[in-house]
C-alpha cells in the first residue's frame, strides 16, 4: 500500500501565494477529487507533486521519500503519471506506436544489443508488445490501433494519452480536466475505464475536474482547494454540504 | 544507346542518394542539415585506403570494418561536436557542420596528402552483363543493388524496429517523444551513425571509378542534396527517386544536348524546383510550428 503525502505545501510567485500550507493523503485505491474555483491553485498542485513546480514550503514525500526536489522525469519514474488536459502525442504515428514510445523507458538496452537483436532485446520487445496489446484492449481501442492519432475523435486520444500513462509503471495517476471535450458515452467508458484501473492496478488517482457530477459519482474523496488554502477534505456528500465550500465554489454557480 | 546512358544514370544516382539518404537522416531526426556528410565519407574511404594498402587486409575484409568505422565516426562527430549544440539555434549547428567540412578536408590532406590514389574494386574487371543486347558493368549492377538495398534497409529500420519508432516520434515532435522517454540526445547520436555508415558506402563505391582523393566527395555532396530537393527531403523513398532521376538526366542531357552541360543540369535543377515546388516533386508541406 503506497501513499503519497503533500505535507504543508505553500508555493507563492513573487508576492503571490498560489498555495497555502496545504496537506492531505493520498492512498494506493483511492480516488480523490481536487476542486476548486478557477485560480484556487488546482493546477500548481499538480505541478508540484509532477515535480514540475518546486514548493516555496513543505513537502511531498512518496512513502516517506522526498519528491519534491526531484526533476520532473525523476519523478515520473518513481510512479506518478500525469495526463495533462490536452493529449500530448506523436499525431503523426498510429495509436499503437503512440503506446509502443512509451515502452521505450522501461525496455532498457543498449544501442548495439538492439542492432543485433540479442535474445534480450527479442524478449524484452514481445513483452513490452503484449503489454501495449493488453492496455489497448483495456482502453478498448484495439481496432483502431492502426489509426493514425491525426485521424482519431479528440475523446479516443484522450484515450491513449492515458494508455501511455499507464504502460509507464506508474503507482499514483493525475489527471487534469480529464472530461473536457467528451462527449457523454466517452465520459461513461472513461468512468468506467478509471475504476477498473483502479481495482485491478490498485492506482491512487487525484483528478481535476470541474465537472461535479463526475466529480463527486467516481470519487471517494474530495479536496476542496480557494486561493490557495485546503477548505474542506472528506467524502463528496459531506463536502458538497460545508458552508465553506458553498459559499466559495458552488456559490459561483447559484 | 539509351538504355546504356539510363542505366549508367541509375548507377550514378543509386551513388547520390546513398550520400542523400545520409543527409536526409540527419536531416529529419535532427534538423541539421549536415554539409560534413561527403567529406565524412571521405574519409571512411581514406580508413578504407588504409586498410586495404598499408594494413594490407583485403578488399571483403577492409570495406566491413571500413563501414563501421562510418558508424562509429558519425556517433563520436555528434557527441563531440553536435551534441554541445543541443538546444541553440539549427543555424550553429549547420554551420558547425560547414567548419566540420573543411576540417575534415584539411585533416585528412594531413594524413594523406592532396595526390589522387587508384582504389581497388573486386568488380572492376569483370565481363559487363547482358540483359538483351544491352551490356551492364558489373560496377553498375553493384550500386544499384547496394542502393536498393540501403533504402530497403533504412526505411524497414525505420518502420518495424522500436530504435526506429523513437527515431520517427523524436523526428515528428520531439518534445512529446522526449515526456515519453526517448532520448533526444540519443536519437541524434543514432541519426549521425546512420548518416555515416551509409555516407561512407557511398564513398567506398565511388573511388574506384572517381580515383581517391580528399575532394571525392564534393560533387557528390551537391547532387546529393539537389536530388533530394528534388525529390523532397523529408522521403528515404524520396530522396532516391530524385537521386536516380537527377543521375538519368544528367546522362541524357550529357549525351544529347552537350557533354558540359551535364554538370549544369545538376544546379538548374535545384534552382528551378526550388522555384516552382519547394517542398519536392515527391515531397508533402510539413507545417512547422513557430
Amino acid at each position: 500500500m503506497a501513499r503519497l503525502a503533500v505535507e504543508n505545501v505553500s508555493v507563492s510567485f513573487g508576492g503571490i501565494h498560489a498555495l497555502r500550507d496545504v496537506s492531505f493523503d493520498l492512498e494506493s485505491g483511492a480516488i480523490v477529487g481536487l476542486i476548486g474555483p478557477n485560480g484556487a491553485g488546482k493546477s500548481t498542485l499538480l505541478n508540484c507533486i509532477s515535480g514540475i513546480t518546486r514548493p516555496t514550503g513543505g513537502r511531498v514525500r512518496l512513502d516517506g521519500v522526498v519528491l519534491s526536489t526531484l526533476p520532473p522525469a525523476t519523478v515520473a519514474g518513481r510512479g506518478i503519471g500525469r495526463v495533462f488536459q490536452h493529449p500530448e502525442l506523436v499525431v503523426e504515428l498510429s495509436v499503437r506506436e503512440n503506446l509502443m514510445i512509451a515502452c521505450h523507458r522501461s525496455l532498457g538496452y543498449g544501442l548495439i544489443s538492439e542492432l543485433l537483436k540479442l535474445p534480450n532485446v527479442w524478449a524484452a520487445e514481445r513483452a513490452a508488445a503484449r503489454r501495449v496489446d493488453e492496455v489497448l484492449d483495456r482502453l478498448g481501442l484495439s481496432e483502431s490501433a492502426d489509426l493514425t492519432i491525426r485521424n482519431l475523435p479528440y475523446g479516443h486520444r484522450k484515450l491513449v494519452d492515458l494508455g501511455r500513462a499507464l504502460l509507464m509503471d506508474i503507482r499514483f495517476l493525475l489527471l487534469d480536466e480529464p472530461i473536457a471535450g467528451l462527449n457523454e458515452s466517452e465520459v461513461a467508458k472513461l468512468r468506467d475505464l478509471l475504476l477498473r484501473v483502479r481495482r485491478e492496478l490498485g492506482l491512487g488517482i487525484l483528478v481535476v475536474e470541474h465537472n461535479m457530477p463526475f466529480v463527486s459519482g467516481l470519487c471517494d474523496r474530495l479536496v476542496v482547494l480557494d486561493l490557495g488554502h485546503l477548505i474542506a477534505n472528506g467524502p463528496p456528500a459531506k463536502v458538497l454540504r460545508d458552508p465553506k465550500v458553498m459559499a466559495s465554489y458552488l456559490g459561483e454557480d447559484a | 544507346m539509351i538504355a546504356n546512358l539510363i542505366v549508367g544514370g541509375l548507377a550514378a544516382g543509386c551513388l547520390y542518394a546513398m550520400v542523400g539518404i545520409a543527409i536526409v537522416i540527419v536531416l529529419n531526426i535532427t534538423d541539421i542539415a549536415n554539409f560534413a556528410q561527403g567529406e565524412m565519407a571521405m574519409v571512411t574511404t581514406f580508413f578504407a585506403y588504409w586498410l586495404l594498402d598499408s594494413v594490407g587486409l583485403t578488399w571483403w575484409e577492409a570495406v566491413p570494418i571500413a563501414i563501421f568505422f562510418g558508424l562509429v565516426q558519425g556517433i563520436v562527430i555528434q557527441q563531440v561536436v553536435i551534441r554541445p549544440l543541443i538546444g541553440s539555434p539549427v543555424l550553429s549547428a549547420i554551420i558547425a557542420t560547414l567548419g566540420l567540412n573543411i576540417v575534415l578536408n584539411s585533416v585528412a590532406g594531413l594524413i594523406w596528402g592532396h595526390q589522387t590514389y587508384t582504389f581497388p574494386s573486386p568488380f572492376a574487371f569483370s565481363a559487363p552483363f547482358m540483359i538483351g543486347t544491352v551490356p551492364i558493368s558489373v560496377d553498375s549492377v553493384v550500386n544499384i543493388t547496394a542502393g536498393l538495398a540501403i533504402v530497403i534497409a533504412m526505411t524497414c529500420f525505420l518502420r518495424f524496429t522500436w530504435i526506429g519508432l523513437g527515431l520517427r516520434a523524436a523526428s515528428q515532435n520531439p518534445t512529446v517523444a522526449r515526456m515519453m522517454g526517448v532520448s533526444i540526445s540519443r536519437s541524434s547520436a543514432i541519426a549521425w551513425g546512420l548518416g555515416g555508415l551509409v555516407g561512407g558506402i557511398s564513398g567506398i563505391l565511388v573511388a574506384p571509378s572517381l580515383f581517391l582523393d580528399t575532394n571525392l566527395m564534393g560533387a557528390l555532396l551537391i547532387k546529393a542534396f539537389a536530388g533530394g530537393v528534388l525529390g523532397g527531403l523529408h522521403s528515404l523513398i524520396g530522396v532516391f527517386l530524385g537521386c536516380l532521376a537527377l543521375g538519368v538526366a544528367e546522362n541524357l542531357v550529357g549525351a544529347y544536348v552537350s557533354p558540359a552541360f551535364g554538370e549544369a543540369i545538376t544546379f538548374i535543377i535545384i534552382i528551378a524546383v526550388l522555384v516552382v515546388r519547394p517542398e519536392g516533386v515527391f515531397g508533402r508541406v510539413r507545417v512547422r510550428k513557430v
